[in-house]
């Protein structure tokens, strides 16, 4: 009940919200699968064009690892992890960085405030922010 | 030690012999204690087992702010309550002691301090009675 609330109602709702009034389409409990089996949920995945969103919300740095498997195993372009607090994001944040993951997936650890601030502020600019390295430098003149 | 009963000890007992004798009552019954241990659960009708008819007039239009908007920050329901900051602290702290709401902290904002995020328990409902849970 406790976490249902939190994880929920206070930490998915305003996220999901703000991704639909950005023309996302998006679905809680999207189920991953690999090989035809479901190997686990994504508590929020949003697509638009080619922009695929997971967003996980963690109360602890438990599964913090395992929601990048699942992040990648669903193909994401971007797994943001949405916490409720600053230092539960950054002890995440660390234990990502130390176990080494978070190399192709793009992996964003932050609070709910950040989270918002983030889709607020560069869901414009995605196609920039989600460019492929390689590409940018061959549009360069 | 409690072998048969020799002369000396008869002699000790002839004092108690002489004492008058009271009749016992017969209708006599246990009186129940009055610690807090031992005390039984006195029969509460359908509002004390809510707590409604603890609720203060404040406390009331609290629990309605919340349960009609739960997951805002605290700082909101004051407004909505419309009482001050100082009260609606107060109320808050003694609703949450007496298990009608539970407080989150989450980081809402970009910067600063963390919210205190409301949420309403099932007795906040029971307490409010039909008319919460239709609005």
């Amino acid at each position: 009940m406790r976490k249902a609330f939190l994880h929920e109602r206070v930490l998915l709702d305003p996220i999901e919200s703000e991704l639909l009034r950005r023309g996302f389409r998006a679905s809680r409990e999207y189920a991953v699968t690999i090989n035809r089996q479901i190997v686990g949920f994504i508590d929020l995945y949003a697509v638009q064009g080619v922009h695929r969103v997971a967003c996980e919300a963690e109360l602890t740095p438990r599964r913090a690892a395992n929601d990048v498997m699942k992040g990648s195993a669903v193909g994401a372009s971007l797994l943001l992890i949405i916490t409720p607090t600053g230092r539960i994001a950054a002890r995440i944040d660390e234990d990502l960085r130390r176990a080494g993951y978070g190399c192709e997936l793009r992996v964003c650890v932050l609070p709910l405030g950040r989270a918002l601030g983030l889709i607020r502020d560069c869901f414009p600019l995605i196609p920039d922010a989600f460019r492929d390295p390689e590409s940018s430098r061959e549009s360069q003149p | 030690m409690h072998g048969q009963p020799n002369e000396r000890n008869l002699r000790g007992l002839e004092s108690l012999f002489r004492l008058p004798t009271v009749e016992a009552d017969l209708e006599w019954q246990p009186r129940a204690s009055t610690s807090a241990r031992n005390r039984e659960p006195v029969p509460n009708s359908d509002v004390d087992k809510t707590g409604a008819s603890r609720l203060s007039e404040a406390d009331r239009r609290y629990l309605a702010a919340v349960v009609a908007s739960p997951g805002q920050p605290s700082a909101s329901y004051a407004r909505i309550a419309q009482m001050g900051t100082g009260k609606a602290t107060r109320t808050r702290k003694s609703l949450v002691e007496r298990g009608f709401l539970r407080e989150h902290v989450v980081a809402t904002g970009r910067r600063g301090r963390n919210a205190i995020v409301i949420e309403p328990l099932a007795a906040a409902h029971d307490a409010l009675g039909p008319r919460s849970e239709e609005a």
